[in-house]
């Protein structure tokens, strides 16, 4: 939450939900700066969207690989977090609108869980 | 906006001749050209001029033809370069500066000026062409001579052919040095010779029957060059096709194979003292004249613009692209090149094509660079991509042309390998369609060919070869992979996929290239088909054992709720119709492994043990394939062939490779290729199967169903997530409640456990989850946590061992494990068995002279009675369960003690009241005892224990509790003892669970639930009624997340409540973890009415009523 400007006698009417704007590393790095997680191998993940925003970042710094054993990591230090983060991100990645910056974020991290040949092949038209 | 938008928009120019594919050839003029005016690109100096990159080495060359022009002695230039390195571009530029130097201030002002200071006679000399250079067989014939000769040629453009006529013969010996001195005195000019192509001329004449000419030419050369060295103001300028390179730190002559022994003769017979070699284009002037050849305009704005964004990324991402030297075009003896030099060509493009070009054999340098480019450009202008940079996967290999300009045949063992792996003639995309990003996985792999498929090494890691920083820098481009959604760290994911799929991609010490070596996946691949043509057992073998290891994922110690390896069973294909699932009453996973599998099999694998009935109808879930039998085939077959094959050619490669270094590096990709189809194999499993059978109660009678569930990370978790989707009950439960438990069980069996009357072994609850179709998968881990959870709310009681699981003096007594045989007690029963055992140990007890009374109260509300006197009352089962066990104990140790009948009383108001009052010795004691109360009156007030007395009164008129007490005294001992009296209202408060009609005109204090949705139905209900009321709402969702609304208004509540359920329905995992209550309470007690308890009725929550006694 963004503090509003203005006397301090008076209480910030506006919340700003903090979301990614664009799947730009350095965006979702400031995503996460501002949210208090951080970007570092130890991250402070309070939240299950917390654990979401840390995935969307690695999914577009780490190769799949490396990914996958980072993901693993963090299941063992946060599994509810972790697991709700993912379980977000396959429902996310279905129903968020197309052209959704969050969603093809979204399809990476469950993409690198879930590999399916068909629909792969259905997407390059063979 | 990339180059083609800038193009497009005029920010950027090209030259208009890009568009015309037939110009391409033109890249390489002939010198003759410039005296023919159909091109005036080049025939045209001031169109020459503009296309014209003024090289440090031409610029030098044309400064240093003016002085010799000049000078007092003449000079001879020599330009060394292979095919395309410039040459007859420099004798076109020399050409055009010194007969046009006004056009030449389009290049440079002050070259121009000193151009201008000669005006010198130029004779140009294209040995390829006869007209201009002609030979015995093809004579150049003019009005009155027939000119034979090289030096007939010469002389007769100076205008002295008279003086050589003698001499125009191949029978004739060659004009001696003074002759053509005197020639060369014939014109008062300076005079500039062009020579160009004499190495193909002097190959020509040697190579037919002119062979003596030829040598008489070279013996020409010889004298031509003494001539002019020993004539003032001449300049003889001569291209030779050969070029000096460092190899091991010595300079060595390189000669285009075919001309080999040819050029160095001709430069040792044109290399006098004054002789000077140049090379027209250094590598680091590569990059200026692709640009002045191809782009007209290009504003520097832009190139600043271009590099930043590309070095941002680059900044942002160090591990995989480096650092900033490292992405530089940095050529040997060059320049360094930063993207904003090269610019719009990426500095990888000019390297990964000036290494080609160079490379190639059959490839001419900037000839070949410029062709290539301008087909490129071309191609980038004609699609649809807007690339920022042009990049070295631009050098498409789709497009025909381009390829066979660079898989040329010194090289064409590499168009199979890029067929196979990349792209075929044709167009059709190779094995790259095969990774996860097909265009990426082109990009990469074109890339890494164009790189190093010049080398001739294909079995080790040169340090040529590029590790990953180089393909990273090789293929990222912003725009692209902006518009793909493509980021840089998937360039790493999809090598690491090419390396299994691309059969001829190779890897090794951090390095990648392409061999050409026939590769094993070929092999492999040719056995993977025939065993596919008729697949045997020995392929669904592969798949079964795969499925097997697929269960669970065991590096994550992963374990299922209810199913587990143990008791999971992998059905395959040849093992049909043999296996029978044991009928016993524990859970089992049945894994079907089979193309095509028919309602009516899994239907008896559930509910049937063979020809029987299963008696344990509620333990087999089956998981087999949701797809149709082609695709199952399709997927899993071909994978599992290619596994089985690549096995049985890795135990004999030796018969295909005897080369150890090949051997080895055809392993290592074998091993890869194994890998990467067990993963795929793996996949495409999860991905198959996804339909899951369960047992189910239709009406009276079991069924099975059937539900879809999404490919997961392991068999069982997948089975398990659909078993757990809402829409089959969930099926898979194992997070259940106690109050869950009871219900089921009240439902199903008619069993009561909290207010029943019968004890219930564990077994056989346990048994009713194994039995019945209707309950859910569980374990009994999860039946007993249910079950000591009720212990622990003391709605049940368990025995075990003779002993009590319950409440006690000290607290809950909990088990820490259940036995099968332990069984389970209605509360009623453990309260009975709990006040059996407490009045057994009340009483009084003689321990020596004393007396010990020790007796049993029940605290509650802040009132406590006497066990004995609770359980007279009705419902004292209910007190002694939420009241608190106090262990009394007095000693007397002389005289007498008090007994009262009752300790505590309730009674309704004006109700008569008799107490016994009990007075007993302690030993003997014979003195009078007196009794007084200090209410209602006593039958007796004085005699000697032991003896009784009534104590009677007329309870008050008041609901209240009182207590009164009755004094004993005896000299000067004296015993107290009082008695509560509980006058009760006439109207009392209840809970109930329901309301119904016998509630009519009771009064409604509150009504409280823990569930989401009949807690969202119980505030829209008050609030359509329009009820004067408060809500206090609580919810929690996970550990982390809470809401509390305190006093809130109804309606604001019901739209809190509202946006909640609807996150918890749609995240359900999260639902399990979440906890709802939610209560209103009325300000103004309502009056129940039918129409109120109508609307009430439905609702699964508890009520508060104040009803009248009876």
């Amino acid at each position: 939450m963004k503090k509003e400007g203005g006397a301090e006698v008076a209480k910030p009417k506006t919340l700003i939900l903090v979301e990614p704007i664009s799947t730009e590393r350095s965006k979702l790095a400031e995503l996460l700066d501002t949210r208090g997680v951080g970007t570092s191998e130890q991250p402070k993940i309070r939240c299950a969207v917390d654990a979401l925003h840390y995935m969307e970042y690695l999914s577009v710094v780490l190769s799949k690989k490396k990914f996958d054993i980072k993901v693993k990591e963090l299941q063992a230090s946060y599994p509810d977090r972790a697991n709700e983060a993912l379980s977000m991100a396959k429902i996310m990645a279905k129903v968020l609108p197309g052209g959704d910056v969050e969603k093809s974020l979204c399809v990476r991290i469950s993409e690198s869980f879930i590999f399916d040949m068909e629909s792969k092949r259905k997407q390059n038209g063979d | 906006m990339g180059i083609k938008s800038f193009i497009e928009s005029g920010i950027i120019e090209v030259w208009n001749d890009i568009y015309d594919s037939k110009l391409d050839d033109k890249a390489a003029p002939d010198l003759s050209d410039v005296l023919k005016k159909e091109d005036p690109t080049y025939s045209n100096p001031g169109e020459f001029f503009k296309r014209t990159y003024l090289t440090e080495s031409i610029e030098e060359l044309i400064e240093d033809v003016a002085d010799a022009l000049k000078s007092k002695s003449g000079r001879i230039f020599l330009l060394t370069s292979l095919f395309g390195g410039g040459k007859t571009h420099t004798l076109i530029t020399l050409y055009h500066a010194f007969n046009n130097p006004e056009k030449l201030k389009i290049l440079s002002d002050k070259l121009a000026a000193k151009v201008a200071e000669v005006k010198p006679l130029i004779i140009v000399m294209d040995a390829s062409r006869a007209s201009l250079v002609p030979h015995p067989d093809e004579p150049y014939k003019t009005e009155n001579f027939t000119i034979k000769t090289i030096w007939g040629m010469l002389a007769y453009r100076l205008g002295a052919y008279a003086k050589i006529k003698h001499l125009d013969s191949e029978k004739t010996p060659a004009p001696e040095t003074d002759l053509l001195k005197n020639i060369f005195s014939e014109t008062k000019e300076p005079v500039l010779i062009l020579l160009d192509e004499i190495v193909h001329y002097v190959f020509n004449m040697h190579k037919s029957k002119l062979r003596d000419y030829g040598e008489k030419v070279l013996l020409f050369l010889d004298y031509l060059a003494r001539a002019v060295e020993s004539t003032p103001n001449v300049a003889l300028v001569a291209s030779v096709q050969a070029e000096y390179r460092t190899v091991n730190g010595k300079k060595r002559l390189v000669e285009e194979d075919i001309f080999t022994g040819y050029a160095s003769k001709i430069l040792n017979v044109l290399s006098r003292e004054s002789t000077r070699l140049i090379t027209p284009v250094a590598p680091d002037d590569v990059i200026k004249v692709l640009q002045r050849r191809i782009f007209k305009k290009v504003p520097e704005e832009e190139t600043f613009k271009a590099r930043d964004k590309i070095y941002k990324i680059y900044r942002e991402n160090p591990e995989l692209f480096g650092v900033e030297s490292d992405w530089q075009f940095s050529p040997e003896n060059g320049r360094v090149a930063t993207a904003k030099d090269t610019y719009p060509f990426h500095p990888k493009y000019v390297e990964v094509l000036h290494e080609f070009v160079t490379r190639n054999k059959d490839l001419q340098k900037t000839r070949d660079a410029i062709r290539i480019t301008r087909k490129v450009v071309r191609r980038l202008l004609k699609g649809k991509e807007d690339s920022d940079f042009i990049m070295p996967w631009h050098i498409d290999l789709r497009d025909k042309d381009i390829r066979n300009r660079v898989l040329t045949d010194s090289r064409k063992e590499f168009r199979d390998v890029a067929s196979r792996d990349i792209v075929t003639e044709e167009g059709k995309l190779g094995s790259v369609a095969e990774c996860s990003k097909p265009n990426l996985a082109l990009r990469i792999a074109t890339s890494v060919l164009l790189k190093t498929y010049t080398y001739e090494t294909f079995k080790e890691p040169l340090k040529v070869f590029p590790d990953l920083k180089t393909i990273a820098l090789m293929v990222y481009e912003p725009e692209t992979f902006s518009k793909e959604d493509l980021h840089p760290s998937d360039i790493k994911t999809i090598i690491e996929e090419m390396l299994s799929r691309l059969p001829h991609f190779t890897f090794e010490n951090g390095r990648y290239w392409f061999t050409p070596y026939p590769s094993v996946i070929d092999y492999v691949e040719r056995k993977a088909e025939e065993k596919q043509i008729i697949p045997g057992l020995e392929l669904y073998n592969v798949i079964t054992k795969k499925a097997e290891g697929l269960l669970v994922r065991k590096k994550e110690k992963e374990r299922g709720e209810v199913f587990s390896e143990k008791n999971a069973i992998v059905v395959g294909y040849g093992e049909w119709g043999e296996v029978v699932i044991d009928d016993t009453p524990s859970p089992k996973l049945v894994v079907l492994i089979k193309p095509e599998v028919s309602e009516e099999e899994v239907r008896k694998l559930i509910l049937m043990k063979g020809e029987g009935r299963r008696t344990f109808r509620n333990t087999v879930a089956v998981i087999f394939s949701g797809v149709a039998k082609d695709i199952f085939k399709e997927n899993l077959l071909s994978y599992a062939a290619k596994i089985k094959a690549a096995e049985e050619v890795k135990g004999t490669l030796n018969e295909y490779y005897s080369d150890k270094e090949i051997r080895s590096l055809q392993e290592r990709k074998l091993k890869n290729y194994i890998q990467d189809n067990e993963k795929l194999l793996n996949q495409q499993l999860l991905a198959v199967l996804t339909e899951v059978a369960y047992p189910i109660r239709v009406g009276t009678g079991d069924d099975v169903r059937f539900v879809t569930t999404t490919p997961l990370s392991s068999i069982i978790s997948q089975a398990e997530a659909g078993l757990k989707d809402p829409s089959t009950g969930p099926k898979l439960r194992t997070d259940f409640s106690f109050s869950d438990l009871v219900d089921f069980l009240k439902r199903n069996q008619n069993w009561d456990l909290v207010n029943g009357e019968k004890r219930i072994e564990f077994r056989e609850i346990a048994n009713v989850f194994y039995t019945t179709t209707a309950a859910p998968f569980t374990t009994k881990e999860a039946i007993e946590r249910a079950l000591l959870e009720g212990i622990e709310s003391l709605d049940i009681g368990i025995e075990m061992d003779g002993e009590l699981y319950w409440k006690d003096v000290d607290g809950i007594k909990i088990p820490k494990k259940l036995k099968d045989t332990a069984e389970i007690l209605p509360y009623r029963l453990a309260a009975n068995i709990l006040k059996d055992k407490l009045l057994e140990e009340s009483g009084e007890r003689k321990v020596g002279k004393k007396v010990h009374i020790i007796w049993y109260e029940v605290e509650l509300a802040g009132r406590s009675v006497r066990l004995q006197d609770l359980i007279v009352q009705k419902d004292w089962e209910k007190v002694l369960k939420e009241g608190k066990i106090i262990r009394q104990e007095e000693v007397i140790e002389r005289g007498f003690f008090l007994k009262l009948s009752h300790s505590s009383v309730e009674v309704m108001p004006g109700e008569r009241v008799e107490i016994n009052v009990e007075v007993k010795p302690i030993e003997e004691y014979n003195e009078d005892v007196e009794l007084s109360v200090d209410y209602g009156n006593l039958s007796l007030t004085k005699e000697k224990p032991p003896f009784n007395a009534v104590w009677s009164f007329t309870a008050p008129s008041h609901p209240g509790d009182y207590t009164y007490a009755v004094e004993a005294i005896s000299n000067d001992i004296t015993a107290k003892a009082s008695l509560s009296v509980s006058v009760k209202s006439p109207e009392e408060e209840v809970k109930v669970d329901k309301l119904d009609l016998t509630h009519t005109g009771a009064k409604l204090l509150s009504i409280t639930t823990n569930d989401s949705t009949n807690l969202k139905m119980m505030l829209d209900v008050v609030s359509k009624l329009n009820l004067n009321a408060e809500a206090d709402v609580k919810m929690n969702f996970g550990n982390n997340i809470s809401f509390t609304g305190d006093k809130m208004n109804v309606k604001i509540a019901g739209l809190f409540v509202q946006k909640f359920t609807d996150i918890l329905r749609s995240l359900p995992s999260l639902a399990a973890q979440s906890y709802v209550n939610g209560s209103v309470k009325f300000i103004e007690p309502v009056i129940l009415d039918s129409s109120k308890i109508t609307a009430f009725a439905p609702l699964k929550a508890k009520f508060r009523l104040r009803v009248k006694h009876e």
